[in-house]
C-alpha cells in the first residue's frame, strides 16, 4: 500500500533520513519507535509532503507520492495526526471537525460519517461549539484523530499520539487505535513509548539517527535481545 | 481625513454625544483598513505595504468615472465600479507578484510589497501626476443632521453602516461558510490546514480578494470625506490600519476591528482633550499613546496564535 524506498532527508547539511525504506499493507498497524531526533517525525512530514526528499522514493498504491502537495496527499487517501495535535485552538470542536471533512466531495455522507465519529469520541460532541483550545490535552488529541478520521483515509499515520498524556489517557488512545484496527484501518504510528507500541502494532521498525536499525513483526522482535537492548535504551 | 470642526471642550451631553458618533466613525475606518491589512497577515505572514495603493486604485477609479463616463449620482454602479476594480487589483497583486515569492524568506515578500507600492504610486504619478484631482462626489454627503445640538454629517453615517455592513457580511463569511472557516485555520496554523486539503492558492487569493473589496470601501469613504484623490492617499489610510492592527495583535480579524476603534477613540478624545494649539500634533500623541499601550500589553489587545509557518 505504502512504499517507502532508499528515502533520504536533509535540512541543510544535516541528513535527518538517511536512506530509510518502508512499507505498509493493507489493514495493518505499522510502528515506528525511537529516540527524540531520530527522524521519525521527519518521515511523517516527507510521506505527508511536508518535506522535500533528497532523494529515493515513496509510492502509495502504486503512484509517486513524493513532489505531491500536502492537500493532495490527504485526496490520496492519507491523513497526519501530527506531534503536537495541531487543532485549531481559536476555532471551534464544530469548525476542526468540519475542516477535517475539507478533501470530501460527499458532504452528506460526511455528515452521518462525523455523527459515527461523535458517537465513537463522545466527549466531542459536548464542546462542539466549544473553542478547540479550551480542551484537556487528551480531549485534543481525541479531536485531532476524529479530524484526521472525517477525511475517510486509507492509511491513516499518527505522530507520537500519547505525548504529553496522562497514562489513563494513553490508555484511551491505545484503545482508540485497536477500535479503529478492528474496523480495518491502516495506521502508520511514530512513538517513543515503545512498551505501547508492541502490544497494538503489527510490525515494527527501530528507527535510530535516521537510519533503519531493525524490523519484524512485533511478536517476533519484542523478544529479540537487539530490541530490549534498544527498547530499554529509551523506553 | 474626517476632518473635524473645532467644537467646545465642555463636556455637556451633545458635546459627548458628538464625539461618540466622530469617534466611532473613524474607528470604523480605521477597523475596515486594519481588517484588509489583518487578514493578510495572517494568512500569508506578510504586511502588505501596497494595500495602501489598493485604496488609491479606488480612488482613481472613482475619479475616472465620474470625470470619464458617469455622473457620481449614479451611485450604486460607483460604489460596485470602485469595489471591483481595488478587489481585480489585489487578485493581479496576489498572482503576479505574491504568488511567486510565497516560498521565500519574509523579508523577500515585505521588499516586493514595498515594490509594489511604489510601482503602482508611480504609475499613478505618470498617468495623473503628483498633484491631487478632484472627485466630484456631490455635497449631499457632506451635508448634516441635527439633532438638537448635535451635528450628524451624512457622510459619518455612510461610514458607519458601509462598516458595519462589511464587517457583518464578513463574520457570516468566515463564520459560516466552508472557505471563510478554512481561512481563519489558515491563519492560525497554514501548515496544518494543508495537511488536512485547505488549498493554499485558494485560501490566499480569497484573502486578497476581500482585501481589495476592503480596500475599495475604504477608498469610497475617504474619497467622499476628501473630494479628491492623490497618488499618495492610501499612506495615511495604510499607517492607522498598520497601527491599528499591531495594536489589535496582529493575527485576530476581531483584534483588527478592536485596535480600529481603540485608534478611533484615542484620535477623537485627544483632539478634544488637548489645547487649541497642541491640536495640529495630535498624530504625534496618538501615536505616543499607541506605544504607551504596546508597553504595558506588547501582544496586542486581542493577540492571536501567530503562525510561524508560512506555506
Amino acid at each position: 500500500m505504502l512504499v517507502v524506498d532508499d528515502l533520504v532527508v536533509r535540512y541543510g547539511s544535516i541528513a535527518a533520513l538517511q536512506g530509510v525504506s518502508l512499507t505498509v499493507e493493507p489493514g495493518e498497524i505499522v510502528g515506528v519507535i525511537g529516540p527524540n531526533g531520530a527522524g521519525k517525525s521527519t518521515l511523517m512530514l516527507a510521506i505527508a509532503g511536508g518535506v522535500p526528499a533528497a532523494s529515493g522514493t515513496i509510492s502509495f498504491e502504486g503512484q509517486p507520492l513524493l513532489g505531491v502537495a500536502p492537500e493532495r496527499v490527504v485526496e490520496r487517501g492519507i491523513s497526519l495526526v501530527p506531534e503536537g495535535r495541531h487543532i485549531f485552538s481559536r476555532l471551534t470542536v464544530g469548525e476542526n471537525l468540519l475542516l477535517g471533512a475539507t478533501p470530501r466531495t460527499d458532504k452528506a455522507e460526511a455528515a452521518r460519517h462525523r455523527e459515527e465519529l461523535l458517537d465513537l469520541f463522545p466527549i466531542l460532541r459536548e464542546y462542539l461549539r466549544t473553542p478547540a483550545g479550551r480542551l484537556s490535552g487528551g480531549e485534543q488529541q481525541m479531536l485531532a484523530i476524529a479530524r484526521a478520521l472525517l477525511a475517510k483515509p486509507k492509511l491513516l499515520m499518527l505522530d507520537e499520539p500519547s505525548l504529553g498524556l496522562a497514562p489513563i489517557v494513553i490508555d484511551r488512545v491505545f484503545e482508540t487505535l485497536e477500535e479503529l484496527k478492528a474496523q480495518g484501518m491502516t495506521i502508520l504510528l511514530v512513538e517513543q513509548n515503545a512498551a505501547r507500541t508492541v502490544e497494538v502494532a503489527d510490525r515494527l521498525y527501530v528507527l535510530r539517527t535516521g537510519v533503519i536499525e531493525l524490523s519484524g513483526p512485533s511478536a517476533e522482535l519484542a523478544h529479540d535481545p537487539r530490541f530490549e537492548e534498544a527498547f530499554l535504551g529509551f523506553a | 481625513m474626517l476632518e473635524l470642526a473645532n467644537l467646545p471642550l465642555a463636556l455637556d451631553g451633545p458635546t459627548v454625544a458628538q464625539n461618540a458618533i466622530d469617534a466611532i466613525s473613524r474607528g470604523s475606518f480605521f477597523a475596515l483598513v486594519a481588517l484588509g491589512v489583518a487578514l493578510i497577515f495572517g494568512v500569508m505572514q506578510l504586511i502588505n505595504f501596497a494595500h495602501g495603493e489598493l485604496i488609491m486604485a479606488g480612488g482613481y477609479a472613482m475619479f475616472i468615472f465620474t470625470s470619464e463616463f458617469l455622473d457620481a449620482a449614479v451611485w450604486p454602479l460607483l460604489i460596485l465600479w470602485t469595489l471591483f476594480v481595488s478587489a481585480m487589483f489585489a487578485l493581479a497583486m496576489e498572482r503576479l507578484a505574491f504568488r511567486p515569492v510565497r516560498r521565500e524568506s519574509p523579508t523577500t515578500m515585505l521588499v516586493t510589497s514595498f515594490a509594489v507600492s511604489t510601482l503602482l504610486v508611480n504609475i499613478a504619478v505618470l498617468v495623473w501626476d503628483s498633484l491631487g484631482r478632484s472627485v466630484p462626489i456631490g455635497g449631499v454627503v457632506l451635508e448634516n443632521w441635527f439633532a438638537g445640538d448635535v451635528r450628524i454629517r451624512k457622510v459619518d453615517v455612510i461610514t458607519l453602516g458601509v462598516a458595519a455592513f462589511l464587517l457583518l457580511s464578513l463574520t457570516f463569511f468566515m463564520k459560516r461558510t466552508a472557505l471563510g472557516v478554512q481561512i481563519r485555520a489558515a491563519s492560525e496554523d497554514f501548515r496544518m490546514a494543508q495537511f488536512l486539503g485547505v488549498k493554499a492558492n485558494r485560501v490566499i487569493a480569497t484573502a486578497f480578494l476581500i482585501s481589495g473589496l476592503l480596500a475599495g470601501a475604504v477608498a469610497l469613504i475617504a474619497v467622499s470625506n476628501s473630494g479628491s484623490v492623490s497618488p499618495a492617499m492610501g499612506l495615511a489610510p495604510l499607517l492607522a490600519g498598520l497601527v491599528a492592527t499591531v495594536l489589535g495583535g496582529m493575527t485576530s480579524l476581531v483584534g483588527a476591528v478592536v485596535g480600529g476603534f481603540v485608534l478611533g477613540g484615542l484620535s477623537t478624545g485627544l483632539e478634544q482633550a488637548l489645547p487649541t494649539d497642541l491640536r495640529e500634533f495630535r498624530d504625534a500623541f496618538v501615536y505616543a499613546a499607541v506605544i504607551l499601550i504596546l508597553l504595558v500589553r506588547p501582544q496586542g489587545i486581542l493577540p492571536g496564535r501567530a503562525a510561524r509557518e508560512r506555506v
